[in-house]
C-alpha cells in the first residue's frame, strides 16, 4: 500500500510550549486512522500544520508525495486534503445548500465520483454530499439555525463537497446526541467503504475502536504508540497516560 | 431570489425611475444639485458595502477611491475627452485599490480596517506638499462637459448601473463567497477559498466604481481639493453606510440619500453636521441595528401583525 499521507519529523512550539516534538506517521490510501490522546496532546495542532492553518518550525508533510506544509490552507484543500473544525464554523448568513455549493472541489478525489456512480445520473455533488449525511431535506434552511449535531454534519458535508482524496475529522462526536452518533458513524463507514482516507481525532473511542484498525496515540506532542486498538492499549507508555496505568484504555474500548 | 428580495429590488427601480422623472415637475436647480450629490453619495456609500458590508472588512479610506477619480478629472480633464477620462478615473482608482489592499491583505479585521484610514490621510498630506501638481489647499478646477440636469442624469445613470452590477454580484456565487469571508474566514479557507484573493478583487470592483463616481463628483463640484480626502468624507461614507444597513447594497445607498437631505436641511448648523450624523449613528444602531433597510422588512411584519389583530 502507498502512503497518501506522510507525517515526518513535524515540530511545532508555541513561544516556549513544544505543541508537537518530532511526529511522523504515514496514512495509506484507503486507511481510516484514529489520533487519540489526552486534551493538551497537540492533536489539533498537528491537523492545523497538516492543512496549512499552522506552519511546523521543522519536519515536513506530504500528500501523495507532493510536500503540502507552508502552503496555503485553500491551496491544501485544492491538493484534495479536507478537514473540519471541533467546533463547528457555519457561514451563518448561508443556507445549508449554498454552504456545501460554495466549496472549491478538487481533482485530487474518488468519493463524489465513487457516491455518484451508485446514486442517481445528473445529481450535483452537492446534493450527494448532503444526501450522504441526510441534510438535503433541509438544504434551504439557514446554516445558523441547525442543530448542534446537524451543524457537525454539516461540517463533514462542507470538507466533502471538496473532493477530498483524505478527510481529516477533528473531534466529530464531540458534543452529539446517542442517535447523531449513530448517524455519523454511519456516514464514516459509508465514507471509509466507498474508499475515501480518513484521518480522525477523538476523545470518546468506544464508537471508532469498533471501526478502526488503526490507533495513534499523542501525549504531551509526542507520538507514544501507532497500532492496532488492542496493541495500542496493551502498550506501558499509553497505560500510563491514561490514569496512571489503571487501564484506561480498556475502558474506552 | 425570495419574493421579499424581489420586491424590495423592484421598489428600488420604481424609486430610480421616479427620480428620472422628477426633472419634470422640479427645474430648481438647488434641488437638482443637492439630489445629484445624494446619488454620488449613494454610489460611494454602496460600492463600499462589498468589502466593508459582504467581506465584514470595514473600510475608513473608501475616500481614496473616489478623491483619486476625482483627482484623475482634475488632471486629465482638461487634456482628454470626457469619455475617455471616465476609464481613467476608474483606473487610477483601481491601481490605489492594488496599492491600499496589498499591504492590508496580510491583516484580518480591525488591523486591515485601520490601515485603510491611513491611506487617506496620507493622499491629503501629499495633495498638499505637491502643490505644483495639485494645487495645494486650493486645489484644480475642473470644468464640467454637462449642465447641472446632465449631471443630475448622468449620476443617475451611473448609481442604476452601480446598483445593478453589485446586486448581480451580491446574488451570485462569488458574492456567496464574500459573505461566506464575512461570516468566518478560516471556514471559507477550509472550504477551498482564496480569501486574499478575493478580499483584493472586493477592494478592486469597489474602487473602480467609486472611482467612475469620482469623475462626476469633480465635474459636480467642479473643483477638486485636498478635503476629498479629510476624515470627515471616509467617515461619512461609513456612517452612510452602517445607517442605511450594511451587506444589502441598497441600504446605503438609501443611507447615502437621507443623510445627504438631512445635511442639506441643516444647512445653518454645518459645523454641527458630523454631530448630527453621528447621533443618527447612534440611535440607529441601537434602536435599528441593521440599519434603514430592515425597515422594509419590519413595517410589512408591522403591517401584517396588525391586520391580524384586526377585528374582522
Amino acid at each position: 500500500m502507498s502512503a497518501l499521507l506522510a507525517v515526518e519529523r513535524v515540530t511545532k512550539r508555541f513561544r516556549g510550549l513544544t505543541a508537537l516534538s518530532a511526529v511522523s506517521f504515514e496514512v495509506a490510501r484507503g486507511e481510516m486512522a484514529v489520533v487519540i490522546g489526552p486534551n493538551g496532546a497537540g492533536k489539533t495542532t498537528l491537523f492545523n500544520v497538516i492543512t496549512g492553518f499552522a506552519r511546523p518550525e521543522e519536519g515536513r508533510v506530504t500528500l501523495a508525495g507532493e510536500p503540502v506544509a507552508g502552503l496555503a490552507p485553500h491551496a491544501v484543500v485544492r491538493r484534495g486534503l479536507a478537514r473540519t473544525f471541533q467546533i463547528p464554523r457555519p457561514f451563518k448568513s448561508l443556507t445549508v445548500g449554498e454552504t456545501v455549493a460554495l466549496a472549491r472541489p478538487s481533482s485530487a478525489g474518488n468519493v463524489l465520483g465513487a457516491q455518484g456512480a451508485a446514486g442517481a445520473a445528473g445529481v450535483t455533488s452537492a446534493e450527494r454530499v448532503l444526501r450522504l449525511v441526510q441534510l438535503w431535506e433541509r438544504r434551504d434552511e439557514p446554516s445558523g439555525t441547525l442543530s448542534q449535531g446537524d451543524l457537525k454534519l454539516l461540517e463533514v458535508a462542507r470538507a466533502l463537497a471538496t473532493n477530498p482524496a483524505l478527510l481529516l475529522l477533528d473531534e466529530p462526536y464531540a458534543g452529539l446526541g446517542p442517535g447523531e452518533m449513530a448517524r455519523l458513524t454511519r456516514v464514516v463507514m459509508d465514507l471509509h467503504a466507498a474508499g475515501l482516507t480518513l484521518v480522525i481525532i477523538e476523545h470518546k473511542l468506544r464508537e471508532l475502536m469498533k471501526l478502526t484498525r488503526r490507533v495513534i496515540v499523542l501525549h504531551y506532542g509526542e507520538k507514544i504508540a501507532d497500532g492496532t486498538p488492542a496493541e495500542v492499549s496493551r502498550e506501558p507508555r499509553v497505560l500510563e497516560a491514561y490514569m496512571g496505568g489503571r487501564g484506561g484504555m480498556a475502558e474506552h474500548a | 431570489m425570495t419574493r421579499a428580495l424581489a420586491l424590495r429590488y423592484a421598489g428600488a427601480a420604481a424609486a430610480l425611475g421616479a427620480l428620472a422623472l422628477l426633472p419634470l415637475w422640479v427645474s430648481n436647480p438647488y434641488v437638482l444639485s443637492v439630489l445629484t450629490l445624494a446619488a454620488l453619495y449613494a454610489i460611494f456609500a454602496s460600492s463600499w458595502d462589498i468589502l466593508s458590508g459582504y467581506i465584514g472588512q470595514i473600510n475608513f479610506g473608501h475616500a481614496v477611491f473616489f478623491g483619486v477619480g476625482a483627482y484623475a478629472t482634475g488632471f486629465l480633464g482638461p487634456h482628454l475627452p470626457p469619455l475617455l477620462v471616465f476609464p481613467a478615473g476608474a483606473l487610477a482608482a483601481v491601481v490605489f485599490a492594488f496599492l491600499v489592499g496589498l499591504p492590508c491583505l496580510k491583516l484580518r479585521g480591525p488591523y486591515l480596517s485601520l490601515t485603510t484610514l491611513v491611506f487617506p490621510l496620507i493622499l491629503e498630506r501629499l495633495a498638499f506638499t505637491f502643490r505644483d501638481v495639485t494645487g495645494g489647499e486650493y486645489g484644480l478646477r475642473v470644468d464640467p462637459p454637462l449642465s447641472g440636469t446632465g449631471l443630475y442624469f448622468a449620476s443617475l445613470g451611473l448609481l442604476a448601473a452601480t446598483l445593478a452590477v453589485l446586486l448581480a454580484v451580491s446574488e451570485s456565487r462569488l458574492g456567496r463567497t464574500f459573505r461566506a469571508i464575512g461570516d468566518d474566514d478560516l471556514a471559507a479557507m477550509a472550504a477551498g477559498v482564496n480569501t486574499t484573493r478575493h478580499k483584493l478583487g472586493a477592494f478592486v470592483l469597489g474602487a473602480a466604481l467609486a472611482g467612475l463616481g469620482g469623475v462626476l463628483y469633480a465635474y459636480h463640484l467642479r473643483h477638486v481639493g485636498p478635503e476629498v480626502f479629510g476624515l470627515f468624507t471616509s467617515f461619512s461614507i461609513v456612517i452612510m453606510g452602517i445607517v442605511g444597513g450594511m451587506g444589502t447594497i441598497l441600504g446605503p445607498a438609501i443611507g447615502a440619500y437621507f443623510l445627504t437631505l438631512l445635511g442639506e436641511s441643516l444647512r445653518e448648523i454645518e459645523t454641527y453636521r458630523l454631530l448630527v450624523y453621528s447621533g443618527v449613528m447612534i440611535l440607529c444602531v441601537l434602536f435599528l441595528p441593521r440599519g434603514l433597510w430592515s425597515l422594509g422588512e419590519s413595517v410589512p411584519a408591522l403591517v401584517r401583525r396588525l391586520g391580524r389583530g384586526a377585528p374582522r
